[in-house]
């Protein structure tokens, strides 16, 4: 049996719906292109990425066989040999594990006192005013400065763990004190009117909304806490330490162990950063997933 | 009494409330009338205490506390409905308002998953879970309550309202028309 006909051809429509003359297509059907668009790019990147390491470790062996003197540049071929030799001992993973301790412990505490205070000054603007002076302070001292201080202060031992932590703190301050700025004034308001205590409010409404600012403020603070950190052990000289190494390294003008030590000190720390970075995007999908409504 | 006297508010050069002279009873529906952008949201604000006037002066808000539904719902996104409504009271209300609301299998899921409607209630579950704590001292402002809701739910509202109505002062605005007759209108297009 026939059926009425439609008053329009809902096709047409469809078609007219992309203003370009293309056919319409569902938007779970762009969605599939896009994902398997981006896929296939992804193994070009990771190509290139690679082109790129061998093109600049290229450029430092032909660096290196220009200038032919191991104390000034060694080798790359050099600075793996070097690295093999470490990396049997037990004492070169005992070195790298007490420094990604120190320096990990001071991240964390820098961090965390980072994070506390970025709640706190975000939240009271008497408190950002009064501590604003020793921020400053802070970011602004020559890290050297602060490490010779702290080597007056403190054992040597603790010197890389303050170190790290003073380079940390600032950024996950900032960080979290622009989460709270940016936390939407319609809810404040809503927590004010309806009395919500401090831990619910915290719980809520801070946290959730502070909670990539931190994740963000992590990732970059990482490398400098690494950064400041072995420069605090090469200052100090703890024991077993990568930064006391490198000091070694340069009295017995060893410079491939130099380099050895110090590509070690990148791969952790990039280690760490990508860590951080998972666990930030983890966190936004998660939130982008909780943001997006349902329809009526 | 709540009393009003010479409120002016403007937002930059634009004037929204001059010269307000108002004086509102103890408890009862208020409904608060006027075309858009006639300084009605200003207006709750002011007496909710999220505004403060540029002229004028208030007395007799001193000890109430608000219960408010926002145009918007105004809901945490990272909790779920029964958190967002016990932040204001505690879990056995809100499990009491929520189920009122026709939320009872709706407790453990956010806002995100929710339609426009549920939400809503949600927000409406919050503001009576947070007076009925204290309904006497409480001043319940509604700014557009009835968007999104069903006819169902339309009517549970409207039978709350006037509950509420009888020991509070309740303001409401309303682009529908008149849902029930209210005991006093604050016409702000006359203003």
């Amino acid at each position: 049996m026939d059926c009425c006909p439609l008053p329009f051809d809902s096709r047409l429509l469809k078609q007219r719906a992309t203003g370009d003359g293309r056919p319409y297509r569902p938007y779970s059907a762009r969605r599939k292109e896009m994902s398997v668009s981006h896929k296939t790019k992804a193994p070009k990147v990771a190509l290139l990425s690679l082109a790129a390491v061998v093109f600049w470790v290229a450029l430092w062996a032909v660096a290196a066989g220009r200038v032919g003197q191991e104390l000034l540049l060694p080798t790359p071929a050099q600075v793996w040999t070097s690295l093999r030799t470490l990396a049997v001992t037990a004492e070169f993973w005992q070195t790298l594990g007490w420094t990604l301790l120190r320096i990990n412990a001071g991240c964390a505490l820098g961090m965390g006192i980072g994070i506390v205070l970025g709640l706190v000054t975000g939240i009271s603007k008497t408190l950002d005013i009064f501590l604003r002076p020793i921020v400053s302070v802070a970011q602004s001292t020559p890290v050297a400065s602060l490490i010779i201080l702290a080597l007056v202060w403190i054992q040597k031992d603790f010197v890389p763990v303050f170190a790290a932590a003073l380079m940390t703190a600032p950024h996950l301050l900032a960080n979290t004190r622009q989460g709270i700025a940016e936390t939407p004034q319609e809810l404040r308001e809503m927590v004010q009117l309806y009395r919500v205590s401090p831990a619910n409010r915290l719980r809520g409404l801070y946290v959730p909304q502070v909670l990539p600012y931190v994740l963000s403020g992590c990732a970059s603070a990482i490398g400098f806490g690494w950064k400041a950190g072995v420069a605090a052990e090469v200052l100090s000289i703890p024991t077993k330490a990568v930064g006391t190494e490198i000091y070694h390294s340069k009295i017995y003008l060893d410079t491939p162990a130099l380099f050895a030590w110090t590509a070690a000190v990148i791969v952790l720390s990039v280690i760490l950063e990508r860590l951080v970075r998972w666990a930030l995007s983890a966190v936004a999908a998660r939130q982008q997933k909780q943001k997006g409504g349902a329809d009526d | 009494m709540i009393e009003l006297t010479g409120v002016g508010k403007s937002f930059g050069t634009q004037s929204v409330l001059r010269n307000l002279q108002l004086r509102l009873p103890e408890r009862g529906l208020v409904q608060v009338r006027g075309a858009s952008g006639s300084g009605k949201t200003t207006l709750l604000r002011i007496l909710a205490g999220l505004e403060t006037p540029d002229t004028g002066t208030l007395t007799g808000l001193t000890g109430l506390r608000v219960a408010y539904v926002f145009q918007e719902d105004r809901l945490l996104p990272g909790v779920s409905a029964l958190t967002n409504v016990a932040i204001a009271a505690d879990k056995v209300a809100a499990r009491h308002w929520l189920a009122h609301f026709g939320l009872g299998d709706a407790l453990d899921k956010r806002p995100a998953t929710l339609s426009g409607g549920m939400r809503r209630r949600v927000a409406l579950a919050r503001a009576f879970a947070f007076a009925a704590l204290d309904e006497a001292h409480t001043l319940l402002i509604l700014d557009e309550p009835y968007t999104g809701l069903d006819a169902d739910n339309a009517a549970v509202l409207t039978q709350e309202i006037l509950r509420v109505a009888q020991t509070a002062l309740v303001l409401l605005t309303h682009h529908g028309g008149d849902v029930f007759p209210p005991d006093a209108v604050v016409d702000l297009s006359r203003s």
